[in-house]
């Protein structure tokens, strides 16, 4: 994206400095040129091409202090900003590879089905649909899903 | 009444050599040549910095796109360059020669860096101006896929 900037300027008439001058110069008998100063000035664009960092935007990843199979874990997940921007536990304790703004898949427990639906590996976790909501955007809606686990 | 004779003579003769001189005079006067001169600066160009950024990147992004232009001042007058603070989708604060801004709608932070200048030429000068893109932010976006942002800034200069 490109926009141009042409930008012409002048010098700031100062005429009663100018003219003060001149009347000095001329009883003096000497050449003084007044002092003068402008400005030029323009707009110009500055373009800012964000990309998220894969996956959807504004994902979040929930981690816990405590192992999987706790409930009641608090986690905190900004998902305005596209990053978790506070949460608590500590990721060397968890049992799954530390997972950021990518695919996390839940295993969920499904009504009237025993045993989990899927395969555990470590991009992914037991856990409980807490709440959910949905997201419309101008394009798209997706759902998202709060897990506790 | 031969002395009378050659003194008349004489007389005659000498009366007869005069001829009026020739005279020439001169008269001078001095004047002023008032120059009202302005000195004037342009500038020139199609600046348009773009930053390309991916939420979190580790490495910090360096401005592209154009960032060249070119100053046309009178030879000889200093001039400065200078950039905005707070302007249209943005705020932040210009400290020669370096401005810090923040995108308001991606929350983005970004820098502009302005050359130094130099008198002027009477020839167009040829000027970079640089930016950059910290890395580890995070930015704000609601659009799948990414989304762009401008700013309106203001390059000014004085002289």
């Amino acid at each position: 994206m490109t926009a141009s900037i042409t930008l012409l300027g002048k010098s700031a008439h100062r005429a009663i400095a100018a003219k003060v001058s001149v009347a000095l110069a001329a009883l003096l008998g000497v050449w003084v040129l007044p002092s003068q100063a402008g400005q030029s000035s323009g707009q110009f664009p500055v373009t800012i091409n964000l990309q998220n960092s894969g996956g959807l935007p504004n994902a979040g990843l929930c981690r816990s202090r405590t192992s999987i199979g706790t409930f009641g874990t608090k986690v905190i997940v900004d998902c305005l900003t596209g990053t978790v921007v506070n949460f608590s536990g500590e990721a060397s304790s968890l049992p799954w590879a530390t997972v950021r703004d990518n695919s996390f898949r839940f295993m969920l427990n499904s009504y009237g089905v025993v045993g989990l639906q899927g395969t555990l590996d470590n991009y992914a976790g037991v856990g409980t649909i807490t709440t959910w909501r949905t997201i419309n955007l101008s394009d798209y809606d997706y759902l998202e899903l709060m897990v506790h686990w | 009444m031969k002395k009378f004779l050659i003194s008349a003579i004489t007389m005659i003769a000498a009366l007869a050599s005069m001829t009026p001189s020739a005279q020439a005079g001169t008269a001078t006067g001095n004047f002023n040549v008032v120059i009202n001169f302005t000195s004037a600066c342009s500038v020139t160009g199609s600046l348009a910095p773009t930053f390309t950024y991916t939420s979190g990147q580790a490495a910090l992004a360096p401005a592209a796109g154009v960032l060249g232009y070119t100053v046309t001042c009178t030879t000889g007058v200093p001039y400065t360059m200078a950039l905005d603070g707070n302007g249209t989708g943005f705020t932040g604060t210009f400290t020669s020669p370096t401005g810090s801004y923040t995108n308001t709608a991606s929350t983005l932070n970004y820098t502009l860096t302005l050359p130094a200048a130099v008198a002027g030429t009477g020839a167009a000068q040829a000027y970079s101006l640089g930016g950059n893109m910290a890395a580890g932010q995070g930015g704000k976006c609601t659009t799948l896929g990414g989304c762009t942002f401008t700013d309106a800034h203001v390059l000014t200069v004085t002289f």
